[in-house]
Order: structure tokens, then sequence, then C-alpha cells
């Protein structure tokens, strides 16, 4: 296979000092200019930060650039060094995900393309279809473990109904007597209702990635209202565990703890540039940016004065996110408190107080209530594989495309989307020919006609 | 060759849709063709249904005729009825259907056949495939003659060793009462091939004197009439309609009661039946629940009376089928002119081919039609004129025409079938092609012509006609590159069409994209050139389907990269240490062309085929460096 694509990888264990981000292929050095400020000069190291598009600092580091075919693949690559934590490498990634040109590459396939483009010598080709083999077993033997029982069960199931919902679409577009009619209205309800239950299911996926993983739990709030105590307050009752992570500190305060049994990465947004002009802007700004990437945000609002225009901009921003409002300065004489069904801004929320600990039991238990509902115990590892949550969660997005497109009268794109819904659902399942599995389905469960 | 009768370039067995379109082809490209039929009076025959075209095989027919074929312009010729179907439903299912004279359709290909210099069309049965060398040689006949030819294409049809069914009588022949192949099963055998046995049936047929068509719903066809080939220029002319009627309980509980002298149910037939076209009796079966089935009764020509019972294929006995058509409304009084039957016959596995239709073992040979386990006419013709076009190339020793199925449906079917196989008598959906919003029936033309241009099929005027539609299409589209400023009357044509109004300038092109916006709304708006409904068609569509489209852009480079990665005819697979064993096997069995081929076989992983790439990769360095 021609590598006209561009791959790249952590080429490192998550956790060292340092991590080595590589990318590999005609695009690598388009990518560096991307996401590095650096000055790029094959072959010379040099030294900047990898930015989020509109500028801001992900990590300070050091880049090079070989240029093909003086490299260990043969082809164009960049080697990005940078800060080992995981929260820098997940947001590396996310990164360069976001360009639009590259995709990850997979296991060996550094190897495999040095290969390819002839920088190893016919003796190791044995070795490399080894390694590809290698790799298959353990996939194959991970898929049976993890498809085994009652996952393998639920995703059967969710591929059945897609079938049968799209052997239902194509008999009637295939019929051409007029004898088959179609209810869309009643197709459009069941494409829905199977879409939100993939939703959950992937989200359920989340859940196990969060017990493996961590979570990110992001503090927001307006300047002064104790997000940098809380955190410290957090940390204090947690020393024991607490693992400061190097190389973080910088725009945020990022810090490892477990809450509940949860591993957390709590993100601080505090050091952010505080000039008076532009304090709001820039407060809602990070606080959107940090709401995104964040499983779970710990909302801020000072106890002891009325909500600002600041507050209720930030507010504004975390609608659809996953959020607790902590009151802060409960020592204080508090102004506001939630409400008599422990909400506040509609929100689960807790008084605290960093001065006496007040609150900070009951915040952690409606941390890990919002992070893991059911608690830990119950968190079955269904589905952990982010290829196959990402799976899911692509064939639920095809699945509303597709009720859109029958909404529309757009049968032809209802065909289509359904139909990458079901492909999405088979490559978990490894079936290597669902269209078949479709033709199948309209001859059992449907009469053609002429 | 003092041995030989008589020499051809090409010898074509058989004169059904998929022989005639092999012949014409082949000689169309210049080669001397020898046209092997056991009856001169069964060319082109439509053995079932007086119909071409539908969903899926009206796209067929389009693609042969921007191939240059034949079907497309004999059917528009001979029809007496056209239909386009789906209208309500989008337009990768638009597909057209004519009723056809079948009579005037046989007559019209014969005498195609007849005209042609390059044709020599006989009465006879082929009895052998000679082979010198490991090559095609030349033919043996019933009746003695021995043809030298460098290239056969059978098109054996339905005729191997074939034995019909109607209750508990059945025949050893053909359909319709002729002659049966009986010699040329054994000369494949001894060649190699594994014979399977494939079934299929017919209505019974009736005279239509004997029917009320008043308690019928009858049906038209469209006007203006509308045309498979994209050379036909208008048709005027009356035509015939259909009648629709159903069948009811009473018609099913005297099936139920029969079905023990059924052939099918009473275990007489050992072959393979299609699911997507039953019998009668395995609708009535199979889909219990349904109340009724719908029935078509069809002309079979304007020449005749006979009538066509679509919907009702059966091989049950004689007694049987005039009392079940009894019972339905419409067809009291009516008198069977000939009963249906069902027919089994030999056929091979396709996956002995390579994707051209030519043998992998024996060079020259090659299949097209019913014999590689397909149905229908359409699917017979379009694979008849693929492996026509690719047995001329391999006698002129120029490289195969083929095509992916990015490209056509003639691609998919002949993929599926030597790739896949199949197991069932095959029938050509619009759900088998991934790419379907691409290969509609509108677009043959300007997907095919062009690639067609190196075999010589395609005459001046059909590229003519081609490189006006496309300037059309330009054109349109360059007119529809600019913006335009919103005013009253632009936002009073999109309210009414249930689309929101727009401020500022917009660009005609965006306007176009929307539902229910067509080109015409908005050429009585702004300054549009008048293009003609073909390429109107074009635009249209495109506006609608683009960005389908286009997301399978990466689908399709990655089709053809692989596509483009031929596997060597040596290749030993289980030498590959890496693969697994049912990938081994698998492969070894199919022996595949591409790695895109590969990939296709079910039980080849995604891994199995990155070992292969590697394994292919270091045995062409090994090469190399040996000529170094």
């Amino acid at each position: 296979m021609i590598n006209n694509d561009t791959v790249f990888a952590l080429s490192t264990p998550v956790g060292g000092a340092i991590a080595i981000m590589r990318i590999s292929g005609p695009d690598a050095r388009r990518a560096l200019e991307t996401v590095f400020t650096g000055r790029i000069e094959p072959r010379r190291i040099s030294y900047g930060s990898v930015t989020d598009p509109d500028g801001s600092k992900i990590d300070s580091c050091c880049a090079v650039f070989f240029e093909a075919p003086a490299s260990y693949t043969g082809e164009d690559m960049a080697e990005i060094y940078c800060h080992g934590s995981r929260a820098v490498a997940v947001r590396l990634t996310e990164r360069l995900m976001s360009v639009g040109f590259l995709r990850p590459a997979e296991a060996g396939e550094f190897t495999k393309r040095a290969y390819l483009s002839g920088k190893m010598d016919l003796a190791q080709a044995e070795a490399v279809m080894d390694l590809i083999y290698a790799r298959a077993e353990r996939s194959r033997k991970a898929a049976l473990g993890q498809l085994e029982g009652r996952l393998s069960a639920v995703i059967s199931d969710l591929y059945s109904r897609a079938k049968i919902a799209l052997a239902e679409l194509a008999n009637y577009l295939e019929d051409d007597t007029d004898e088959v009619s179609l209810d869309a209205p009643a197709l459009k309800n069941r494409i829905e209702e199977l879409g939100s239950g993939i939703r959950s299911l992937a989200a359920n996926g989340m859940r196990s990635r969060i017990l493996r993983d961590g979570a990110r739990v992001a503090i927001i709030g307006s300047p002064n209202v104790g997000k940098s105590s809380l955190l410290n307050a957090l940390l204090l009752r947690e020393r024991a565990i607490v693992t400061p992570v190097p190389g973080t500190t910088r725009d945020t305060l990022e810090e490892d703890l477990a809450i509940d049994g949860i591993p957390v990465v709590l993100v601080d947004t505090a050091g952010i540039c505080e000039t008076p002009d532009t304090v709001e802007s820039m407060g809602v700004a990070r606080s959107r940016r940090e709401a995104e990437d964040a499983d779970l945000v710990l909302w801020l609002a000072d106890g002891t004065r009325e909500l600002s225009d600041g507050d209720r901009e930030i507010l504004g921003s975390l609608s659809g996110k996953r959020t607790v409002a902590v009151i802060t300065k409960a020592d204080l004489d508090s102004v506001f408190f939630p409400d008599d069904n422990g909400t506040f801004c509609s929100f689960p929320a807790v008084r605290t107080s960093a001065v006496t600990g007040e609150g900070l039991t009951a915040l952690k238990k409606l941390v890990a209530d919002n992070l893991l509902p059911g608690g830990t115990d119950g968190a079955e590892d269904l589905i952990t594989n982010s290829r196959h949550i990402s799976a899911l969660e692509g064939a639920a997005d095809s699945l509303s495309d597709a009720a859109d497109a029958l909404t529309a009268g757009n049968f032809d794109g209802a065909f289509f989307s359904l139909h990458e819904a079901m492909e999405s659902l088979a490559s978990i399942l490894g079936k290597d020919d669902p269209t078949e599995d479709l033709v199948d389905s309209i001859f059992a469960d449907f009469c053609m006609g002429k | 060759m003092p041995d030989f009768d008589e020499q051809f370039d090409i010898a074509v067995i058989g004169a059904g849709h998929a022989g005639c379109e092999a012949a014409l082809a082949s000689a169309r490209m210049g080669l001397s063709t020898l046209v092997l039929c056991m009856d001169l009076d069964s060319v082109a025959l439509m053995a079932c249904n007086p119909s071409i075209g539908g969903t899926s095989k009206g796209h067929l027919v389009r693609e042969v005729d921007a191939l240059g074929g034949e079907m497309g312009l004999a059917a528009d010729d001979c029809l007496i009825q056209m239909r386009m179907l789906n209208t309500g439903k989008g337009p990768a299912v638009h597909s057209l259907r004519a009723q056809e004279d079948k009579r005037r359709y046989h007559e019209r290909m014969k005498k195609t056949l007849e005209l042609n210099e390059k044709i020599t069309l006989r009465q006879d049965e082929c009895t052998r495939i000679l082979v010198d060398s490991g090559r095609v040689s030349g033919i043996e006949t019933a009746l003695g003659a021995k043809y030298a030819c460098r290239a056969v294409v059978i098109c054996s049809g339905v005729y191997l060793n074939s034995r019909t069914h109607t209750g508990e009588f059945n025949r050893f022949g053909g359909p319709s009462g002729l002659s049966n192949s009986t010699r040329l099963s054994g000369s494949l055998t001894e060649l190699g091939f594994v014979l399977r046995r494939f079934k299929t049936g017919t209505p019974p047929r009736v005279a239509g004197r004997s029917l009320d068509y008043s308690r019928m719903q009858p049906q038209f066809g469209d006007v203006p009439i509308p045309h498979f080939s994209f050379m036909t220029d208008g048709i005027e002319r009356d035509q015939a309609p259909c009648h629709l009627t159903y069948t009811n309980e009473k018609t099913h509980r005297i099936i139920k009661e029969n079905l023990d002298r059924s052939p099918m149910y009473a275990g007489a037939i050992h072959a393979t039946g299609t699911r997507y076209c039953p019998s009668i009796e395995d609708k009535i079966v199979r889909f219990e629940g349904r109340d009724r089935h719908q029935l078509f009764i069809e002309p079979e020509g304007l020449s005749t009376d006979e009538m066509y019972v679509q919907g009702l294929s059966t091989s049950l006995p004689r007694d049987v089928q005039d009392a079940m058509l009894r019972t339905i409304e419409g067809m009291e009084n009516c008198r069977v002119m000939r009963y249906g039957y069902a027919i089994e016959y030999d056929c091979i596995d396709p996956t002995e081919l390579k994707a051209g239709l030519g043998s992998k073992r024996i060079p020259g040979l090659y299949f097209a039609g019913q014999i590689n386990g397909s149905s229908g006419y359409e699917e017979a013709a379009a694979q008849g004129i693929y492996a026509g076009i690719n047995a001329a190339l391999y006698v002129k020793g120029e490289e195969p025409f083929i095509l992916g199925r990015n490209e056509a449906y003639i691609g998919v079917l002949c993929d599926d079938l030597t790739v896949k196989g199949t197991n069932e008598p095959y029938r050509m959906m619009t759900c088998r092609a991934e790419f379907r919003m691409l290969l509609r029936q509108d677009n043959a033309d300007l997907r095919l012509t062009e690639k067609a241009m190196r075999t010589g099929l395609i005459s001046p005027a059909r590229f003519d006609h081609l490189m006006r539609k496309k300037e059309l299409i330009a054109s349109a589209r360059t007119a529809l590159d600019r913006s335009v400023p919103a005013d009253e009357r632009l936002n009073a044509l999109l309210e009414s069409r249930g689309s929101s109004p727009v401020r500022g300038s917009v660009k005609l092109e965006a306007l176009l994209k929307r539902q229910g916006i067509s080109y015409t709304d908005l050429a009585g708006l702004f300054d549009l050139p008048d293009v003609g409904a073909e390429a109107l068609e074009e635009v249209e569509v495109d506006a609608l389907y683009g960005g389908y489209i286009k997301r399978q852009d990466d689908e399709i480079q990655k089709l053809r990269r692989l596509d483009g990665e031929k596997i060597p005819e040596n290749i030993d697979f289980f030498a590959i240490t890496n693969l697994r064993t049912e990938a081994k096997q698998k492969l070894s069995a199919i022996r595949p062309g591409s790695l895109g081929e590969a990939s296709r076989i079910s039980g080849v992983s995604p891994a199995d085929v990155a070992v292969l790439s590697v394994y292919l990769k270091s045995r062409e360095a090994d090469t190399d460096g040996r000529n170094e």
C-alpha cells in the first residue's frame, strides 16, 4: 500500500518526563508548521510551543524535522518532544487530529512504512510481517475477549436493528411495482431510538475510559471566586496520593488525584492574565475551552456576592456540559444557597469552604456521582476500546443524518447514512461484508417484486 | 490448419441476450465472429417476462448502451410501453422499464446480427471446446463441424442439460419446448470446471380475450415516452397498457392444498432457486401473513393475444394452475395458452473467472450470462458485452477492459460474481452498489462512454452526443457559479417552496442545493442558459448529491489503489507464512487478480491484505534485485 497519507503516534509511554510524538508522511512538514511555533529547518532541533488554532499554548517543547529519505521511515518525518504528562499527550493528540490531514498510526506502522520505502533490507520483510500478524492476532484476541458475552450480544442487536431498518428502506427503494409502501415517520422513530441507544452505549464506553485513563475535571469561574483555594483544599486532603505533574503548570494548573476511587486530573484555570479590560471575555473563552475538554466542570460561584455579568456569561457557556455548581466561601455570610432540591442554576450544587473544609466531602461525592453514576462497582467494562467508542459515536451521528434525510424526503440520502451506520457497527463486530447481510435480510423479510 | 472446416477469431456459443451483445461487440471491434445458436428462431428470445429494465436492471441497460451495446436501442425500437419507475424515491433508484413486443425484439436483434458483415450466424450445437497448449483453439459441433478460433464466449443461458417441470410432469429439454444442449457440459467438466445446478421459473401465459380487464386496474406508459438509449431521439407511438390484479385467500388455499404436487416441494428438483423472484408457491409459504400478492397482466406483443401473468411464476401441475388462476379477480374465465414451469440447468462457479470474465486457467475461454450463475436479460446483456469486449481485446493482444465498482453496475455485477461468487441465481440490486449515488442511470454515458473509446465500440455520433451534453452541463455550471442579489422575487420563490429567505447576495449554485429548488425555477428569475433535459438532470442531481459523493472520495481512492495492485498469477499463497490458514485457503481457491479483489473475499481480513501487500513488495524488490 502506497502511503500518501500522513500518520502520527506517541512513541513513548505516557507518564515519563518527556514524551515523543512522531509524524510521518508527505504532510509531516505541513503538520509541524501548523501546530508548532518554532523555526523549522531539517535536522536542526528547534524550541517553541505547540499551540491551539487560536494561538493559545498547549505546551512548550522542542521539535525536529527530517526530510525524506533521511529519516527513520524514509518519508518526511517530524518529532515533537513535549512534557510527559497524560494531559499534554491527550491535548497534543487532539490538536494533531484537528488539523484534518493526519490520522493516528496503526501499531507497527512506522516500521512498516520504513520497510515499504526501502529503508530496511529484505531480511526484515519477514519481521515486519510477523509484526503485522502479531498485531492482528492480538487485536483479534482482544476483540474476541471484548466481544464475548454481553457486549457481543448488545452490538449484534444494534447491528441487526440497523440492518432491518435499512432492509426495509432498501426494499422500498428497490421495489418497482408500487407494491411496497414506506411508513417514513415510523422508520424515522426507530432510527432515532436506535441512535439514542447507541449514544448511551458510547457514553458507557466513556465511563469505562474514565475508570481506565482518568477523568478531566475543570475548575471554572470568575476571578477571585476561590478556584485555587478549592484546588488546594482538595489536594491537601488527598495529600498522600497527590502526584504533581511537571511541565503542565503554565497557563493551567493540573493535578492528579483520586476522588472516591476515580482517577481524576483536576484542572485549575488560575493564572490567566487578568487585565481589567479583558478579564471577563478571556475568562469566558478560557472556560469554554476547558469545559469542552473536560469530562466534568466544577463551576464556582462566590457565595458572598450576587452573580456578576461575567458569572452569567460563563454559566451560558456551560449549557449542555456536565457540571457541578460549587458555592464557595461557606464560612462567610452567604447571599445565596442551593435550592431545596440541592441544585443551583439547574446544576447539582454544594456549598464549600476552603477554610473550614465544610462541604468538601459532599463535593467529592457529587463529583464521583456525576462522573460515574452508579459508582465504580457497577462500571462494567462493556466497551473500553476507543476505536469501538468512536465507531459507536460515528454510527449514532450517521443515524441522526439518516433521520434528518428521511424527514426531508431524501430517501437516497437516508439509505446512504443508514448504510454508513450499519458499516460502523459491522466494523466493531469484525463483519467484512455487511451488504451481503443486507441482501439476505431483504430476501428473508420482504417479498421482492418483479 | 487443415483439420478445421473454417476459421474465425471468436466463437460465441448461444445467441440469447448475452450472446448477441458479445457477438456484436466482437464483430464491431473488427473480429470475424461465429455465432452458434441451437435454434435461430430463438435468437434474443425473451423466454420469461416481456419486459426489459426495472430498478438496477434499467441501470445496466443504460450502461450497455453507453458502452456501444445494442440492448437499449433494440428495446427502444420494440417497446410497447415505457415507464420511468421510482420517480418519488430519489435519482439513485430512478429506473426505466419497457414492455416489449417479444417477437419484434427477436427479429430486430436477429437482423442486427445478420446485417453485420463480421458475423456468421449459424444454427448448430457446440459440443466441445478445443484447447491446444493450454489455450482455446476451436470448437466442435453436433453436426460434426470443427471451427478454429482463438477465443470462445460461452453464453449458454439455461440450456445446459436443462430439465423443465410442471407438476409431476418433467421433460429433459430447454425452455418453452425448445431443445437443450447435452454435450457441452461434459466438455466443460473435462476442462476442469465444476458444474452446479440452478433453477428458475416462469408463469403461465393466458389468452387476453378470456380476461375481464374492467375488473383490473390499467397501468399506462409515460408520455412523452422515455428511452433507454442515449442515441434514441424521441419515440412516438401508441402504447399498450398492462393490468394490475391480485391473488386472494382462495388462490392461496388452492396453492397450499397442492404443495405436495409442486416439484420443488415434492423434492423432484435438487437445484438452487432464486429468493428474489420466488414462485407463487414460495411466496405463499414464506410470507404466510400476506393476504394477497400483486399480479400484472402484460402483453407478450402486439401481434398476439398471449398475456404474461407477472408475479405468478409456478411449477404446480396444470390443473392446479387452471384452478388458482380462476380464483383471481378478472380471470374467472381465464384460458391458459402455455402453462408455467420451473427449469433447472448447469452453470459454472463464476469465481473460476477473472474480472474480465475470462477463465483463470484457460486463456481465451470467456463466459457470460446465466452460465455464470446470474439471472435476468439485463444482467446477461451486461456480461455479454463485457465478455465480448475482453475476448476481442485478448485476441488483439491488448489489456483487458475492466470497470471498477465505483464506475459501473457492470463492475459491481462482475466483481460480485468473480470475487464473491453466488449461491443462487444472482440478481442486480441497487443496494449491492456501495457507490449507488454516483452510479445513476442518468449519467451512464458520462461515466462510461469516454472510457470505452479504446474498444472502438463508440461511434462518432455517440461521442459527439456526449461532448454536446458535457458542454451543456459546463455552461449551466458556469452560469450557476455566480452570486445574485436577494430580491423580493427570489424570496417569494423560496418561500413558496418552503425554503428560508436570503439576505444580501447568494450563489445560484447554493440555491440549487436546496430541496425543492430547480434549475427551471432559477431560470425563471435569472439569466440561465436553456441546456435541455439531460444536462439539466445532471446539474440538479449533482447539486443535491455532490456532498454525499464527495464523502466517498477517500473510499474510491482506496479502492483504486488496491485494485491497481496486481497479484501475479503464479503466486503461491501457502508460501506466505504469515497469512492465516483460512486466508491462504480462500486466496488459493479464488486466486484474486489484485489486492482489491483479495480484500473483498470473505474470510480475508485487512491484516491478511497488509501481509500480502508487504509480501508482494518484497517479491517485487527481489525480482528487481535479480535483474540488476
